[in-house]
């Protein structure tokens, strides 16, 4: 048994259910589940609004003392911190579990995956670098970003159910109760960045370096993308290989109501100068719309809090003054 | 061949090094033996004769670029910006040498290097992480090692290549204008660089094996037990392996590196630590150099971080915690 699953609140739902579409197409075998960072008794979805595919609530698996979790992290860093803890669910709860695939819920997969399925019959991890070659120059993002948020995306991971790979998600979870923020001063960046350590930790790690996988702003300057006559979307790169098929694309940072930005997380290409990559956002776009984004996007997360605002500034700085003064003297020793 | 970068008060441990590779290399990849300088000759006495070549900086390097280097950078910094030059133009110098191995002056061979060559002849990069284990509690944590990349820059193993060729001008692309250490701005040296290494170049090989690299870092997860001349090492990537390689850094001078305050390893009299730092400490005063310990360097002009040591490090931590608290505590209006 195979789970492909994801993780989203429910303004997030249109991009889930597009991700489990192209997944039902591609890869009929796979169990796919939305794991959702949200409750769906709250928010009362007319049916039309139900997605097509099983959902676990993240209420409902069990995370010990789940509330002081909601209470440290903001929306972003509690997304990301329950990836692992869903993973624990499923080999919990899966007996016939072999291998589990998360994508992000921003992800439309084009191919049968039969390459990853047979790694994970051989590898206890896989994952996807967000450049397999250096950027020329210092837009954003570049090299050393990566080394700030981590060498590999972690909008997809693939898990076999072996040893390694729990062992590996069980240091991950205890990672992350504390330490999912995004706080790079102190090496924390959400559970991303604690993956640098799987293939220092553990033999058995696949890093992947098909030009196919996880296709997104981050890897573009290494890519091109283009559709045959059978509609078929291929990647050439910058090796001599020849080009392989599209396997997944990433549209991270892409807003269908800003249809002419790549991503809001890149400054190096306009559609003009990416104009292979056009008809990809375009479908992603159509997609999405079809599919009630629209509506989704209406439902506010039960975990969203209010942003914290940080109130007397002066005071705060009056009192650290002579504190930072001490520290100075002392150091100045 | 052996490429090192030191300053002049540091040759004593560049020559150790030196003398330890000429023991353990085998014959055929012993020379030449080299010495990078990030420091003038004229410090050194007119009459001193090196047992090793030196390699100067200011041969590399552009007056004006080494004058803006050494005003921008601490003298740890500069030795950073400055190592994928010196290996580049190891390779440039000596076109008969196939395998270059970049370590540190704190590094001492302690083993015949075969497995390092049969290494080299499958691989065309080398690199050894600091640790190959989850760290228990203790000082600096797991996440520090983020924050100084997770291979260390203290040895790195090249054979020529193109993808040698493509890597170091890569690295000293990025390395020579930023090697500051500037955690929040995700930089470390031309160490955290290496993070990139292994995906950018296919042909490297990240060594997780209990007898590389032991050092400060990792003897936590090693045991080390003695063996007719010479060590074994046990850790979580193999047992009762020969230990190949030993760096002190941090160990012969507590001030040195990014694990000055690490509690995890405490050693005894008769650890095995402190045998080999022993022996080590020997093999460098064995070192005939006339030069003075607080011989100062040429280039980094920006001062090192300080490292304090005892109630001055206790209190600065929790300032520096309370200032940490006072940036984030919620207060709530007064209405």
């Amino acid at each position: 048994m195979t789970i492909a699953f994801t993780i989203c609140s429910i303004n997030y739902l249109a991009q889930a259910q597009t991700l489990g579409n192209s997944l039902r197409q591609t890869n009929p075998g796979y169990t796919y589940i939305i794991g959702l960072v949200d409750r769906l008794d709250q928010a009362n979805l007319p049916p039309e609004l139900l997605p097509d595919y099983p959902i676990i609530e993240i209420d409902k698996i069990n995370i010990p003392d789940f509330s002081a979790m909601c209470d440290r992290y903001d929306i972003t860093e509690l997304n990301t911190a329950v990836k692992p803890f869903f993973i624990d669910y499923f080999y919990t709860n899966y007996p016939a579990l072999e291998q589990i695939i998360y994508f992000d819920p921003d992800i439309i997969v084009f191919q049968p995956l039969h390459k990853l399925n047979q790694d994970l019959q051989q590898y206890s991890l896989v994952l996807t670098p967000h450049e397999c070659f250096p950027t020329s120059d210092w837009e954003r993002p570049n090299d050393l970003h990566h080394l700030n948020t981590g060498i590999f995306n972690l909008g997809f991971i693939g898990l076999r159910n072996d040893d390694t790979a729990r062992q590996f998600v069980h240091w991950w979870k205890q990672r992350l109760v504390h330490e999912c923020r995004i706080d790079l001063c102190n090496g924390l960046f959400v559970d991303q960045l604690w993956v640098n350590f799987a293939p220092v930790y553990h033999d058995n790690v696949l890093v992947e370096h098909h030009p196919g996988y996880n296709v997104a702003y981050w890897n573009i300057h290494e890519r091109t993308l283009s559709a045959d006559a059978n509609g078929q979307w291929w990647v050439t790169s910058l090796t001599d290989e020849p080009d392989q098929l599209l396997h997944f694309f990433h549209y991270s940072g892409y807003d269908p109501y800003k249809p002419d930005a790549i991503s809001k997380y890149q400054t190096r290409y306009a559609f003009e100068d990416r104009m292979d990559t056009k008809p990809l956002f375009e479908l992603y776009r159509t997609r999405l719309l079809a599919n009630h984004n629209d509506r989704y996007r209406q439902y506010p997360c039960v975990y969203v809090k209010p942003p914290k605002v940080l109130r007397y500034k002066r005071v705060r700085k009056a009192l650290k003054s002579p504190l930072n003064k001490l520290i100075t003297f002392l150091e100045g020793q | 061949m052996l490429l090192t970068i030191c300053t002049v008060r540091q040759l004593p441990q560049a020559f150790a090094l030196g003398d330890s590779f000429r023991q353990f290399a085998g014959q055929a990849a012993t020379e030449p033996i080299v010495i990078g300088l990030v420091d003038r000759l004229d410090a050194l006495p007119a009459d001193f004769s090196s047992p090793y070549p030196l390699l100067p900086v200011a041969e590399l390097l552009l007056p004006e670029e080494l004058a803006t280097l050494s005003a921008q950078y601490t003298p740890t910094e500069f030795a950073a910006a400055c190592k994928p030059l010196f290996i580049a133009e190891a390779f440039r110098r000596y076109p008969e040498v196939d395998n270059l191995v970049y370590a540190d002056p704190n590094v001492q061979f302690l083993f015949p290097l075969t497995a390092l060559w049969q290494q080299l002849s499958t691989a065309t990069i080398l690199l050894t992480p600091f640790i190959t284990r989850s760290l228990s509690a203790g000082e600096p944590d797991e996440k520090f090692l983020q924050n100084i990349g997770l291979y260390s820059a203290d040895f790195l193993a090249f054979r020529r290549s193109l993808e040698t060729d493509r890597m170091l001008s890569w690295w000293d692309d990025r390395v020579r204008t930023r090697a500051y250490v500037n955690f929040c701005a995700g930089l470390c040296l031309d160490q955290i660089w290496l993070m990139h290494v292994p995906v950018f170049f296919r042909q490297t090989r990240v060594l997780r094996n209990a007898g590389w690299h032991v050092a400060l870092w990792n003897l936590p997860e090693r045991t080390l037990t003695p063996e007719a001349g010479h060590w074994l090492v046990s850790g979580p990537a193999g047992k009762n392996e020969p230990l190949l390689f030993f760096n002190f850094k941090g160990l012969l001078n507590p001030n040195e590196g990014f694990f000055t305050h690490q509690n995890r390893l405490r050693s005894s009299e008769k650890s095995p630590v402190a045998v080999l730092l022993a022996d080590y400490r020997q093999a460098v005063t064995r070192q005939k150099v006339p030069v003075a310990d607080n011989q100062p360097t040429t280039y980094g002009q920006q001062p090192e971080p300080p490292v304090l040591r005892g109630w001055r490090y206790e209190l600065v931590k929790s300032m520096r915690s309370m200032i940490r608290f006072l940036d984030r505590v919620y207060l709530p209006a007064i209405r």
